[in-house]
């Protein structure tokens, strides 16, 4: 009778001290770690970073070694300018991150040239500035009337489509992106990229 | 009593989970022979998929790679892919951040991973496949 009455409080200790363990080791703890920039990121279904790098890549990719574009660049180096990337999901993305992403990586392979519209309302104040103000040395100023046309456009757009039920959701989205000669006013590139991501409810799981 | 110190062990076992597996197979392009460029830092993986083929050429003066990826496994895998370039002095091509990207890989299906070099700088490359790793890349809800 007593052996059993302390068994019975040996298994009681141990109990709460698997129950401590178990408590214990798996406590919200704060801490704050780099993660890689570049790793796939699936905290929720939206938009997000992963989809911003593949949408650039791919079209970059895609501008980069499409042949007409090889025609394009085989003497010179066209100037691009970017229009934008018109947002017709229902999230709120910022279109201009992915315009950037492209820009820069296009800029990169030393193919093309851009002109940057959204600065140009600080260029024509600094060339004011340098052209009318007294403080400035006449030679050195940035003369007006020398910056250079570009000769293409870019631009495109970002829909989605978006379906759920009490167990799942799932968005689509395709980005469509255009290159047109502004000249003619023919559209010298375009290509599309889909994205599907799905969410499901897990069955098990903690 | 005597199921519940067991049933507490598994608990405690299976709600810390691990750190994930973040190794998986590779092509890297530092020799001439196919075989020595491919690496299996994950025998698990590396037995369920393998890389096949590697074929490259210039588009606009461009480097352009496509890797074949074959599954020997019957059910989809989920995989990321990514790439990595380098000059022609073996440096790593600054400033170019290839992400990794998501990639489902159906029971013995085969396919090709696209690879274009970022600059002409670029002729050669290393690809690096893995397994979603477990933590922190599933949805939790």
């Amino acid at each position: 009778m007593i052996i059993s009455k302390k068994f019975k409080t040996a298994s009681t200790y141990a109990l709460v001290g698997l129950s401590a363990l178990v408590l214990s080791g798996c406590a919200n703890k704060a801490v704050v770690s780099y993660g890689d920039a570049q790793a796939v990121e699936t905290t929720d279904i939206n938009f997000g970073s992963t989809d911003l790098q593949k949408v650039a890549s791919q079209m970059t990719d895609s501008l980069l070694s499409s042949p007409v574009v090889g025609t394009m660049t085989a003497n010179k180096r066209p100037i691009v300018f970017v229009e934008r990337i018109k947002n017709k999901t229902s999230e709120h993305i910022d279109t201009e991150s992915i315009t950037d992403s492209i820009s820069t990586q296009m800029l990169r392979s030393g193919k093309f040239r851009f002109v940057d519209m959204t600065r140009v309302e600080s260029v024509r104040e600094q060339l004011t500035f340098q052209n009318e103000d007294a403080l400035i040395n006449p030679a050195t100023a940035v003369a007006f009337g020398k910056q250079i046309g570009a000769q293409y456009m870019l631009y495109g757009n970002l829909s989605s489509i978006v379906k759920s039920n009490a167990d799942k959701s799932d968005v689509y989205y395709k980005f469509t992106m255009r290159l047109m000669d502004m000249e003619s006013g023919l559209v010298e590139w375009a290509d599309e990229t889909e994205i599907r991501k799905t969410k499901e409810k897990s069955t098990f799981g903690w | 009593m005597k199921y519940i110190v067991p049933l507490f062990a598994v608990l405690m076992l299976s709600a810390c989970s691990s750190k994930p597996v973040t190794s998986g197979i590779a092509v890297e392009q530092n020799t001439n022979k196919f075989n020595e460029q491919l690496r299996v830092d994950n025998s698990d993986l590396g037995n369920k998929l393998a890389i096949t083929d590697v074929k490259t050429r210039q588009t606009n003066q461009l480097t352009d790679v496509v890797v074949t990826l074959s599954s020997q496994y019957k059910k989809s895998q989920y995989l990321q892919y990514q790439f990595n370039w380098f000059d022609k002095d073996g440096f790593v091509i600054k400033g170019n951040h290839s992400p990794w990207q998501a990639l489902t890989l159906f029971g013995f299906a085969k396919t090709q991973l696209p690879g274009l070099a970022p600059s002409s700088d670029a002729v050669t490359f290393s690809l690096a496949v893995r397994e979603v790793s477990t933590e922190s890349q599933e949805f939790k809800d």
